[in-house]
């Protein structure tokens, strides 16, 4: 409880501390170079996202001084031209200092991806999208599934497995269940929502409820992938040993009071052929239907 | 027409009336492309004629007929984009991969509003190969081989198909929705709104298996018990749709956020109960066995129909280097419908609520040193009807197991992070705390009354966690990127599955040249271990003599990759990646010589037989290109190849697993897929398209699911 109060207080520190330094303010404050200037030669940008605005260096911070440079060096006669000025693209936040009030980008700064330096240009192309050809293999999976395969080579391994969720495949999409701009610290609702917004049969509610299912979706599940049917994270039976002992006299044979007669391969190859309502029951204890 | 048909035509029609407007305000700006595809596809080996669904793989075609093992079919892409010379201001994306799989989507945007729409539908194969092996479903029932030897007697049997014939399994998923958004430029530059609706359909049929207990059927033992494991064809008919308001906005720099909705489940099949089945078994045994008239009522795998209601409110704001984000959520969960047995019994509240909230602090306030903290509290609470007699009653026979009454999680941290210019680096230091308290009711001793004490099962009612992690991210040289988090955690577990110790370890290295070539690696690595929680034996009447076992779970994960991209030239660009993935897990086999319901009349004991181990690899293989190889012409080709094999157990289990029927002790599956693709731009903007994927499934272990298939597309398209 000590810590929680110390944690409090830390928490509560930090709210109140008086404003250090400027607010996150992009580049709104600078004198606007209208998109006019930059189209003479950015003519493909010109009818792209974005450029409505017809402010360039909202973004691209030092818009004026490369186009400065530009004509510098137009002007400049002989060897000796002022160097090039390449214009930056814009970190996140200069996108934030728009894009901070929409709902779903509001706590990108508490992000793991953002925590993790990732900016908004290494997933969004300023004025055209970041994957722009896919290749036959790709085309059912999308361009989104694509551009979050070329970092995440990990979880896309585990989409080459036996048993995934179909994502490669079309069914499914990365951001179907995954915010890019959310935080895990920053959500709300039931701990199993993320899962249960699509599989909303198995949500109940339930009058008998298998705890590691109210718990958490992946106690026994892998949502990437995985060798075992049913996205199972470990195969039945050693999937269900680790929580649950067998009653001889219900699975041995012949209703045998005992430990000693053997617990056969038809009980043990697959649990959930029996107890088939694994993630709660309408009617019955041991999730039997 | 069909609900599913009223939609797209819907979402069509209204694309088509929003975009109109554009079209005639300046024609000059749409550009688009429509294409025709034709797809020829052949399945060879696999699982017989009917069954072409490759079980619980994820391509189902058809073609035109009732072949469905080959055939053809046509399908349309469409990609319209309407530009006002600023900026699309309507999309329109269509794309079809045939029947089962294709989805569009459109938007249309102004400085004032956005509206937007998708749909998309997929078939899944819903049969798996518990359909095809023992002891999923058996078409003839009968008694398992595996139980006609020696003592084996024959108390498990084979399921007795209620539906012979079927083998057709799948299930369609059609998603839908559309929003529209109301920007700042429409409500002042302070608010935003929006209204969103979603919703599914899934429809189908799934084999669906459930066994009776022995006291659910008449008649004598040697009658009744080859018909206790029963399995049917069982329709998928739900549907979900979902209303969501959001409201936004930035008051003196506090940006606001409401989100509320409505979310209406309907199950719309038809729900089966044990009665349902009672001809069929009744003509099996020549009337010697019937289901008991008392359990006749009982549903199987009833699914309620069900709203949720959500309130989320979020609030975030800049105070100079701090930032702050907070929010409170209420979801209520409630059943709007019941099964024959519930009204019954007077079961007529079903009822989960959720609090939850989270208070975030991100600081910078001194330099190269950023401060984080966070608190996260997550309250679950069952408010069903509890209890009820003669449906959840802790104080009757086999009454309860245990209820989990309420939930709550509290999860807090701090964690500070150092910049330096050494190797151009971050640091984050950090500590996360985890509570959990669970509120459990299991049945309750007393009075001769059969029960489980919270001793014999392997859960608790706290778990309390630390974590320690360190996060390193360097650049140590431009294009090089390298991170690092180790982690420990230590826990008082209430659940087998949470780690009571844990140890990973996460890296990637990623280098990009100036020539586009890129590298990275990945290392991965996962030890825990939970021996917290163990089983206590019992003396007939209750007391505890102070043995029993201790479960013991070893869990250790491993995965390694490396990948390269690298292009050659301006015109090819090649890729290769290869991983591996290690899964390495034991637990104890543990068994008890009676019911837990039985403490109070008998003596219960508990005993670990062996400790199976889980063994598997998975290694996966990526190669691929890209060719421009002329102005026009573009060709692509990929290659993956993925292996899984290992032991699913060791030991005892291994063995009974394998007795009668060596097939469900281990994995040893390899998936190859091989594509081609081409594209080639004739004049006129006319595109040639083409494609040819070849896939094969080797199943060592299940091999009658060995099998693959030939697809071959071709295609064309006009551009405008």
């Amino acid at each position: 409880m000590r810590r929680l109060v110390v944690l409090l207080a830390v928490l509560l520190c930090g709210t109140v501390t008086p404003a250090l330094a400027a607010p996150v303010a992009g580049a709104l404050g600078v004198t606007p170079i209208k998109g006019d200037q930059c189209v003479e030669c950015h003519k493909t940008e010109a009818t792209t996202s974005h450029s409505f605005h017809n402010q360039c260096n909202a973004c691209h911070l030092n818009a004026g001084e490369h186009m400065q440079a530009h004509e510098a060096r137009e002007k400049a006669k002989g060897p000796n031209k002022p160097p090039k000025v390449v214009a930056t693209k814009p970190d996140s936040k200069e996108c934030l200092s728009c894009h901070e009030q929409d709902n779903r980008r509001m706590h990108f700064a508490f992000a793991e991806h953002s925590k993790a330096g990732v900016q908004c240009r290494d997933c969004h192309g300023n004025h055209t999208p970041k994957v722009k050809n896919l290749s036959f293999a790709q085309e059912k999976g999308g361009k989104t599934t694509a551009l979050c395969a070329t970092c995440h080579q990990d979880v896309l391994a585990k989409f080459n497995m036996n048993s995934h969720h179909p994502v490669k495949e079309g069914g499914a999409t990365c951001t179907g269940c995954h915010d890019p701009h959310a935080s895990k610290l920053a959500t709300l609702g039931a701990t199993t929502a993320q899962c249960t917004q699509c599989h909303q049969a198995v949500r109940g509610p339930h009058v008998f409820e298998h705890p590691p299912v109210v718990e958490n979706c992946t106690n026994c599940h892998d949502p990437h992938g995985s060798p075992n049917r049913k996205l199972q994270t470990i195969a039945s039976p050693v999937q269900c040993l680790q929580c649950h002992s067998i009653a001889g006299n219900r699975h041995g044979q012949g209703g045998t009071v005992s430990n000693t007669t053997a617990i056969s391969g038809a009980v043990l190859r697959d649990c959930t052929s029996c107890h088939s309502a694994i993630h709660g029951s309408s009617t019955d204890q041991h999730l039997r239907f | 027409m069909s609900c599913k048909t009223t939609t797209k035509l819907i979402a069509i029609a209204v694309a088509s009336a929003f975009s109109a407007p554009l079209y005639a305000a300046e024609a000059s700006g749409l550009t688009g492309e429509v294409g025709a595809k034709l797809f020829m596809f052949d399945y060879f080996k696999g699982v017989g004629t009917n069954s072409t669904q490759f079980l619980e793989r994820y391509n189902y075609q058809k073609g035109i007929g009732d072949d469905q093992r080959g055939g053809a079919y046509l399908d349309l892409d469409l990609h319209l984009v309407k530009n006002d010379g600023k900026r699309n201001v309507f999309e329109l994306e269509r794309e079809g991969f045939g029947a089962y799989n294709h989805r569009g989507s459109f938007k249309a945007n102004s400085d004032a509003y956005g509206l937007r729409g998708y749909y998309s539908d997929f078939r899944s194969a819903s049969g798996g190969v518990a359909f095809l092996y023992s002891p999923g479903q058996i078409p003839s029932g009968g008694v398992d081989l595996s139980y006609t030897a020696g003592s084996q007697t024959g108390f498990v049997t084979q399921f007795n198909n209620d539906s012979p014939g079927q083998t057709q399994f799948s299930v369609d998923r059609t998603t839908y929705g559309m929003g529209l958004d109301l920007k700042r430029g429409f409500l002042g530059n302070s608010a935003s709104a929006a209204i969103d609706y979603d919703g599914y359909q899934r429809e189908g049929n799934r084999f669906a298996t459930y066994v009776l207990g022995n006291g659910d059927l008449t008649g004598a033992n040697a009658v009744k018990r080859p018909q206790r494991w029963r399995g049917f064809d069982a329709p998928v008919d739900e549907r979900m749709n979902r209303v969501t308001f959001k409201l936004g906005g930035a008051p003196g720099g506090n940006v606001l956020a409401y989100e509320g909705s409505i979310e209406k489940f309907d199950n719309q099949a038809r729900s089966f109960y044990l009665g349902d089945f009672n001809a069929a078994i009744s003509a099996a045994t020549g009337g010697g066995s019937t289901v008991v008239v008392a359990e006749q009522v009982r549903p199987i795998q009833f699914v309620p129909d069900s709203t949720l209601i959500s309130n989320n409110i979020r609030f975030a704001r800049n105070y100079g280097r701090t930032a702050v984000a907070a929010g409170y959520g209420l979801s209520v969960l409630d059943q709007d419908s019941f099964s024959q047995q519930q009204q019954i019994e007077g079961y007529n509240k079903g009822k989960i609520t959720t609090n939850s909230a989270y208070l975030n602090v991100s600081s910078n306030v001194f330099s190269g040193v950023g401060i984080d903290g966070f608190i996260k509290y997550n309250d679950r609470k069952n408010n069903s009807a509890f209890p009820v007699v003669g449906l959840i009653d802790p104080a009757a026979t086999e009454g309860l197991d245990v209820r989990i009454n309420r939930l709550k999680l509290l999860t807090y941290g701090l964690s500070a992070t150092f910049r330096t210019s050494a190797l151009k680096s971050t640091f984050t230091v950090g500590w996360k705390h985890e509570d959990k308290d669970r509120d459990l009711t299991t049945s309750q001793w007393g009075g001769g009354v059969v029960s489980i004490h919270p001793l014999q099962t392997l859960y608790r009612d706290e778990t309390k966690s630390d974590e320690l992690y360190v996060n390193w991210i360097a650049r140590p040289m431009p294009g090089m990127i390298l991170r690092v988090t180790p982690s420990i955690t230590t826990a008082d577990t209430g659940l087998v599955t949470e780690p009571e110790k844990l140890a990973k370890l996460k890296t990637k290295l990623t280098y990009t040249a100036k020539d586009g070539t890129a590298v990275s690696g990945y290392l991965n690595l996962s030890d825990s271990k939970n021996s917290a929680l163990s089983f206590r034996d019992s003396l007939a009447g209750g007391a505890f003599p102070g043995t029993g076992v201790r479960q013991d779970v070893d869990k250790s994960q491993q995965a390694a990759g490396v990948m390269l991209s690298k292009p050659f030239g301006e015109w090819v660009t090649t890729h290769a990646s290869l991983s591996w993935l290690k899964d390495d897990i034991t637990a104890l086999f543990i068994r008890n010589d009676a019911r837990r319901y039985d403490a109070p009349t008998a003596a219960i004991n508990f005993l670990g037989i062996d400790k199976p181990n889980y063994d598997i690899d998975t290694t996966v293989l990526t190669l691929g290109g890209d060719w421009q190889v002329s102005d026009p012409l573009r060709l692509n080709a990929n290659y993956t190849w993925s292996k899984s094999k290992g032991s699913v157990a060791s030991g005892y289990v291994y063995n009974q697993l394998n007795a009668g029927n060596a097939i469900d002790g281990n994995i040893n599956l390899t998936v190859q897929s091989l594509s081609f693709g081409l594209d080639y731009a004739l004049k006129n903007r006319i595109k040639l398209k083409g494609g040819y994927v070849y896939d094969y499934v080797t199943d060592k272990s299940y091999s009658a699911i060995t099998g693959g298939q030939h697809m071959l597309m071709v295609g064309a398209s006009i551009g405008f």
